[in-house]
């Protein structure tokens, strides 16, 4: 019901509009393709059976695809719930990424409808049976772990109830398979030792295709929060993101002292230094990995979401893109009087059309699926509020597991937009807030029925606490001054729980008056500077 | 069950184009419109249309430039590369040597001919959907083969350079022409060893490499990456036993943390203002 009254509502922006036409011009070389031959919308040819659409495609983005299986891991094997908030859009890339590739490999593969006979037809020697089975698997996964998405949003409890209690196994399913596949995609190159330039050809390829993986997945996990923050005005988790990026410099300083380990044992610096490939092997080296793990050993860097960005981007382009490139195409040994394989456009068309409708997908879900934490305001409270996230504010802190819990029970996630009128002064107060992200302004009427600015509340602040002070009557207004992510407990249920749980009250009530007092405090300091 | 293979005899090659002609009546190929490259070889190279090809080199030997040639096909290797790399088991060597070519198993992947050293499969670019591409190459005439007879270019060969036997006594043959005539033969059976051994095996008069043929070690090019894929599946238990215990490690872990202190801390907003 909602969702056709929102869908009713909403207008399609010109942006979406643009993205649908490249989709569309996808589709009909896509068609031109089916009907002629590959060889009809593509300079592939008998010299080079690989060309954009795996290196790009296939290489790119299931490396930049490994967001997901570092943030789910991160979360749930290694218990770092902080990083929760950026959960849901890491899966979601993830999902849509594999979902491309998928769709490019359809396009790709000489006989695109018998790709199940992957299914069928073994051959345990062959790295690309391993991929393809982990691609399956992984993207199966992937599904099991987004859906909970729609679920809420459907209100299908049983599902979801299910889901939950079978989400460990999915992660580690989900990192073992993302392992194996994201490395295998390294070892496929070496069956080719005839073809891979020296100085990329290796017996760690793929180790150097797992760590590079795992490095560009952070990275990605910025680049597109940083978008998003943009595209849908949502807070920026920047000190999540830097605390996410500490791990680039671990990770590609031991790709880049394994790279040197490795070439120094096979002597082969000697083609580091002749021109042509090794000009773009130093470019990858430096842009890709040396500035990157400076750049992200920086706190000033860590903690400001442009440089982030920036230094995100030279890993996912110079030490992802370009290496795939490298290793796939680009460092081949041309054949004899044929020219380099360039991808034509209808090449490209394919790419960017799969792309944009990555991107179309990715809006369709931020917009009617409960993906960012702030939106999980349709869902039941207790599937989304974790004693953890209660944690992050200071205000709710305390010892006993049991009170969390309780207070858990009865809480949920909501979120504002930014100039956001949350409640009005007089009305009855139905329940108290906590703020996790963003900032409130409080406003009281003076003499004269004046709204004057009387408190801003900042994150970890509570508000909205004249639900826990008889009459129970609010004694301001609130508007947010920033998109504002907050936890809303309901006042009666809170009350309630009190009454069970004197002690609970006592605390409370302490910190409330506590509050209560530092605002006053603050609102005769402003009164007196007028 | 003998194992067969090709002595290919470059020094014997008039270039006639004879086994070229012979492959594509055999194997009902279609001729292939071409144009004027400046080399004789035509068409210029292999294709699905063609499986079988006689490429014209002139080399330089001190001073005199002359005509060789390469009878360009697949090499039906002991240890096949594109057999090892695809991933549907479209390809198979046989036990009597071909290296053949399952048309309905194949996905189009094209990773065999990423990885044949020698550059062999080709695959059907034009054509869409309904016809249904395929990758295509020599077959070893397998279908003849075995019905007992040799294959087509070796039969058509009229200066003898294709001869078809068992491997085994083929390489008997080779370094027999090499030892009789050691001036005329460079000193290599190329296809002896070359990538684990082919069933092709060529003798030439100038150095493999200025014909075409890569300069290859012993060890089959696919060593490597069989070796990971054996590794594979006991890695994963392996992998996925330590990042369950991990995962219970941490759950663990999280259950006996030490509790947050009560009341807010120090650096609570709230505090600081109310003390002041
Ligand atoms: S020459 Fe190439 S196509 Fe022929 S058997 Fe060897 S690897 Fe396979
Ligand atoms: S193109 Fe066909 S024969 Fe070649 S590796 Fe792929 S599935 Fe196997």
């Amino acid at each position: 019901m909602i969702k056709t009254a929102t869908l009713a509502r909403y207008r399609v922006p010109p942006g979406v509009l643009m993205l649908g036409a490249l989709v569309v011009i996808g589709v009909l070389v896509a068609l031109v393709r089916y009907l002629f031959g590959i060889g009809a919308i593509s300079n592939l040819n008998d010299a080079y059976p690989w060309g954009l659409w795996i290196s790009f495609d296939l290489l790119c983005g299931v490396a930049t695809a490994a967001g997901a299986f570092i943030t789910a891991s991160a979360v749930y094997i290694f218990r770092m719930e902080r990083f929760r908030p950026i959960l849901r859009p890491a899966i979601l890339t993830g999902f849509l990424g594999y979902l491309m590739v998928i769709v490019a490999l359809l396009v790709d593969l000489g006989r695109p409808e018998r790709i199940w006979h992957l299914i069928i037809y073994w051959n345990p020697h062959s790295v690309l049976f391993e991929v393809g089975w982990c691609v399956m698997l992984y993207t199966t996964v992937l599904a099991l772990e987004f859906s909970p998405m729609l679920f809420e949003r459907l209100g299908w409890k049983m599902p979801l109830e299910f889901l939950h209690r079978i989400t460990i196994v999915l992660v580690l399913l989900g990192t073992l398979l993302s392992t194996l596949h994201q490395s295998s995609l390294g070892s496929m190159f070496m069956a080719m030792p005839t073809k891979v330039n020296p100085l990329w050809f290796s017996q760690f390829l793929p180790l150097y295709f797992f760590l590079t993986a795992a490095a560009v997945g952070p990275a990605m996990v910025i680049v597109e929060s940083y978008i998003s923050s943009r595209v849908f005005w949502r807070g920026l988790e920047v000190d999540l993101l830097g605390e996410l990026s500490k791990a680039i410099p671990i990770l590609l300083g031991i790709y880049l002292l394994l790279k040197v380990f490795d070439i120094t044992l096979a002597g082969e610096w000697g083609f580091a230094f002749q021109g042509g490939m090794s000009i773009l092997f130093w470019v990858e080296i430096l842009l890709g990995v040396v500035a990157p793990i400076v750049l992200f050993s920086m706190p000033s860097v860590r903690s400001d979401g442009k440089r982030m960005l920036v230094a995100a981007l030279l890993v996912v382009f110079f030490g992802v893109v370009l290496n795939r490139f490298n290793v796939s195409l680009i460092g081949w040994p041309r054949p004899a009087n044929l020219s380099m394989y360039l991808p034509n456009w209808m090449e490209f068309a394919i790419t960017i059309g799969i792309w944009s409708a990555g991107i179309v997908a990715y809006g369709l879900v931020a917009k009617f699926l409960p993906l960012f934490a702030a939106d999980h305001v349709v869902t039941p409270a207790k599937a989304v509020v974790t004693p953890e996230i209660l944690q992050r504010s200071r205000f709710l802190v305390f010892p006993e597991a049991a009170w969390l819990q309780g207070l858990a029970a009865i809480a949920e996630q909501v979120n504002f937009d930014d100039n956001q009128l949350i409640f009005r002064q007089g009305e009855p107060a139905r329940s108290l807030y906590v703020l996790l992200e963003g900032s409130v302004k409080l406003y009281s009427k003076d003499k004269e029925g004046k709204e004057v600015h009387t408190g801003t509340i900042n994150a970890g602040e509570p508000f909205g606490i004249s639900a826990l002070i008889e009459p129970y009557i609010l004694t301001a207004s609130a508007r947010t001054a920033a998109p504002c992510r907050a936890l809303k407990i309901d006042g009666k249920a809170l009350r309630d729980l009190t009454k069970e749980n004197p002690a609970l009250g006592q605390a409370l009530a302490q910190r409330t008056a506590q509050a209560a007092l530092t605002r006053m405090h603050w609102a005769r300091a402003w009164r007196e500077s007028m | 069950m003998a194992k067969y293979g090709m002595l290919i005899d470059e020094t014997r090659c008039t270039g006639c184009r004879g086994c070229q002609v012979a492959c594509k009546q055999w194997n009902d190929l279609p001729g292939e419109e071409t144009h004027n490259t400046g080399s004789y070889t035509n068409p210029p190279h292999l294709s699905a249309q063609t499986w079988n090809l006689i490429e014209y080199k002139e080399i330089d030997r001190g001073g005199q430039v002359g005509f060789f040639f390469l009878k360009r096909a697949c090499m039906h290797c002991e240890h096949p590369a594109c057999v090892s790399v695809c991933p549907v088991g479209a390809l198979r060597k046989t036990p009597e040597g071909p290296v053949v070519y399952d048309d309905h198993k194949c996905i189009g992947c094209r990773y065999c001919m990423a990885a044949c050293p020698f550059g062999i499969p080709k695959f059907d670019w034009q054509k869409g959907l309904l016809e249904g591409a395929l990758i295509r190459k020599c077959t070893f005439c397998a279908d003849r083969l075995s019905n007992g007879l040799i294959p087509a270019c070796a039969k058509t060969c009229p200066s003898k350079a294709i001869t078809f036997g068992e491997r085994d006594q083929l390489i008997v043959e080779a370094e027999n022409r090499i030892r009789k005539n050691p001036d005329k033969y460079v000193n290599h059976v190329y296809g002896k060893e070359e990538a684990g051994g082919t069933s092709i095996l060529y003798l030439s008069a100038v150095p493999f490499e200025q014909l075409g043929l890569p300069k290859l070690g012993p060890a089959p090019v696919t060593t490597l990456s069989e070796q990971v894929m054996e590794y594979t599946l006991p890695f994963a238990g392996v992998w996925l036993a330590t990042l369950a215990g991990l995962a219970a490690v941490f759950k663990f872990r999280e259950r006996g943390a030490k509790q947050p202190e009560i009341g807010p801390a120090a650096d609570d907003p709230h505090n600081k203002e109310a003390s002041k």
